[in-house]
């Protein structure tokens, strides 16, 4: 885990050591910090695959039954019941489910009848897309607001960005969407209403497809950054060695970038690994709005058909990715602010 | 005290909206279908069974409300004995409930409660028994929060010391404390819950027609876009209205108790 050069606490003191020897005491403490992580992250991943396993329990009746839908004949619920190995002990049936999990293999789908993996694969990158797309607005457009609220405290802009924000928390993203169609593509016609295309078919199509989703899903995340970097900036700006600074005759601009958005990152890390977790969820209804063939999409049909293996993919994935992003987050944290280095 | 006066005007037409309705929200009129706002006889016009729109949203809004509650009222009796239990005894009770706290946290909310609710069967109740447990860690982590900030205090550790016993440490002095941020927290997380629900019920897995709450006539709505747009506006300026008083009011009894209590 650690390295050699463990640390002892006197030494994390903050003297004045040499920058080559303070270096490897981060190096060091990062390290013993996925140290003390990784096996967390496992426990989590196995807790996260024994309740996606056990959504199976929640069906009502008999699983077999309910799966095979109306005027199902015994035989077809024999096969379901065959297939899911419904027979077996809970443990036998959970261990050779994570067994092909671990593998790859997240079984078969009841109503395409095809792999599981295969088909919600396809569909990640047309929501990661979405997601990055989501992402990169909100830290734009929410960073600079609150930079700007933040600088203009109690003024107008403040003012007016600041109630955008409040509505854009409590604004439902679907509807959002929903207006965004209706303006935009209904009657503007300036971007298209429904549908995606890969990147790699159309650059610019890709783009224009995902610019009102995009935006809809983008509000809230947007809002929510825009509130925290307000907080932390306008509390570093009232800070004493923010005067000093402009006593030293440092211009407005440049401690507003370079000693305010510095020292408030921390936070907004936090935030936007928060918001990003948030974003994955919340593209599900946003999809389904703007017809976007991704993950969301996919996880409304499966619950729709009762398709029970592709929605328990879908979650399992969306887990991890959230479990990844947290991860992320939590070590960019311990980089940008020095205080939680151990 | 904007929020809250919001709020009372909400929930008191909510509770007498089945009186006031000009029309019955349930009764379709087949010569009269999606009418423009301001059509005679129906301010906000009609859906597509000639269905009267105010009297829906009313209507509508009286579920919104009541789903709204059902689903923080189950987030709480969930959460808050977890919480307090974790927060009070510490040591590894903490450690295992915080640790299934945290996996349960590592699925985004909205598709967890999907999954949930779908597999159980499309209907308000088993939706709101999904976002109730998707969002009962979040009172797991508010409530453990505020215990170990009282923990320590002597008073406590007083009344440990004339062998009070635990559950009345928990019930007349710990719980006390808890309240105050819980009361910021349940108005923040009330609105939280009525977005979720809006999107279950958009996607159909929430109240099954031919109710209807306001995040179902958005769904509805939906499917006549291009040709009455209009229907798409109110139920989400409702929704918003509402979810914004529970977030004003939220914050604003925060500022009032001067506690810092995180959303």
């Amino acid at each position: 885990m650690t390295t050699g050069t463990s640390v002892s606490p006197s030494r994390r003191e903050p003297t004045r050591q040499s920058t080559p020897a303070r270096r490897r005491i981060h190096v060091a403490g990062l390290l013993r910090n996925l140290g003390y992580r990784l096996p967390r992250l496992l426990g989590l991943f196995v807790v996260v695959t024994i309740t996606v396993f056990g959504l199976s329990a929640l069906i009502p009746g008999d699983p077999a039954v309910t799966l095979a839908g109306e005027g199902a004949t015994p035989e077809s619920i024999a096969a379901i019941r065959e297939k899911l190995g419904l027979s077996k002990p809970w443990l036998e049936q959970y261990l050779s489910w994570m067994n092909g999990v671990l593998h790859g293999d997240l079984g078969t789908s009841f109503f395409y009848n095809t792999p599981v993996s295969g088909l919600v694969m396809s569909r990640v990158p047309v929501t990661l897309s979405l997601a990055l797309f989501a992402i990169v607005a909100a830290v734009i457009f929410g960073i600079l607001a609150g930079m700007l609220a933040a600088a203009r405290r109690g003024r107008v802009v403040d003012k007016i960005t600041t109630v955008l924000s409040t509505v854009g928390i409590a604004t439902p993203n679907f509807w959002v969407g929903m207006i965004l169609l209706i303006l935009f593509s209904l009657n503007w016609r300036v971007f298209p209403a429904v549908g995606y295309t890969s990147i790699t078919t159309n650059p610019g199509a890709w783009f224009m497809h995902l610019v009102l989703p995009g935006i809809a899903l983008a509000a809230a995340a947007g809002a929510e950054l825009q509130r925290q970097t307000r907080s932390s900036v306008s509390e570093i700006l009232s800070q004493d060695y923010i005067r000093t600074a402009r006593a030293q005759g440092l211009t407005r601009r440049k401690i507003l970038w370079q000693r305010a958005l510095k020292n408030g990152a921390p936070p907004l890390a936090t935030v936007i690994g928060l918001q990003t977790a948030v974003l994955l969820g919340g593209s599900v209804v946003v999809e389904k709005v703007f017809g976007i063939p991704g993950l969301g999409t996919l996880a409304i049909d499966s619950v729709t058909l009762k398709d029970l293996p592709v929605l328990q993919g879908i979650v399992l994935l969306n887990a991890c990715f959230v479990i990844i992003i947290n991860f992320a987050t939590d070590i960019i944290y311990t980089v940008l602010n020095p205080k939680v280095r151990v | 005290m904007a929020g809250l006066i919001t709020l009372c005007v909400l929930a008191l037409v909510a509770l007498v909206a089945p009186w006031i309705t000009p029309y019955d929200p349930y009764a379709s009129d087949l010569n009269a279908v999606l009418l423009p706002p301001g059509s005679p006889g129906h301010v906000l016009g009609t859906d597509e069974l000639g269905r009267d729109v105010a009297s829906r949203l009313l209507v509508g809004g009286r579920v919104s409300l009541i789903a709204a509650l059902q689903g923080t009222v189950i987030a709480l009796l969930v959460g808050v004995p977890l919480g307090l239990v974790a927060g009070f005894f510490g040591s590894w009770v903490d450690r295992i409930i915080m640790f299934f706290t945290d996996a349960l946290m590592s699925f985004p909310g909205i598709l967890l409660a999907m999954a949930i609710a779908g597999i159980l069967g499309p209907n308000l109740t088993n939706a709101m028994v999904a976002i109730g447990i998707v969002t009962a860690p979040r009172a797991i982590r508010l409530v453990r929060g505020s215990v170990l900030g009282t923990r320590e205090d002597t008073y406590i550790e007083a009344a440990r010391s004339i062998g009070t016993p635990s559950y009345q440490i928990v019930v007349r002095h710990i719980l006390p404390n808890v309240l105050a941020p819980l009361v910021v927290f349940s108005a923040i997380l009330a609105g939280t819950v009525m977005l979720i629900e809006a999107g279950l019920s958009f996607i159909g897995l929430g109240v099954q027609p031919p109710e209807a709450s306001w995040g179902a006539m958005l769904g509805n709505a939906f499917n006549y876009i291009s040709r009455s747009p209009w229907l798409a506006v109110y139920p989400g300026v409702c929704i918003a209205i509402s979810v914004l008083a529970l977030n004003v009011l939220g914050d604003g009894i925060r500022d009032s108790i001067g506690k810092k209590v995180r959303r």
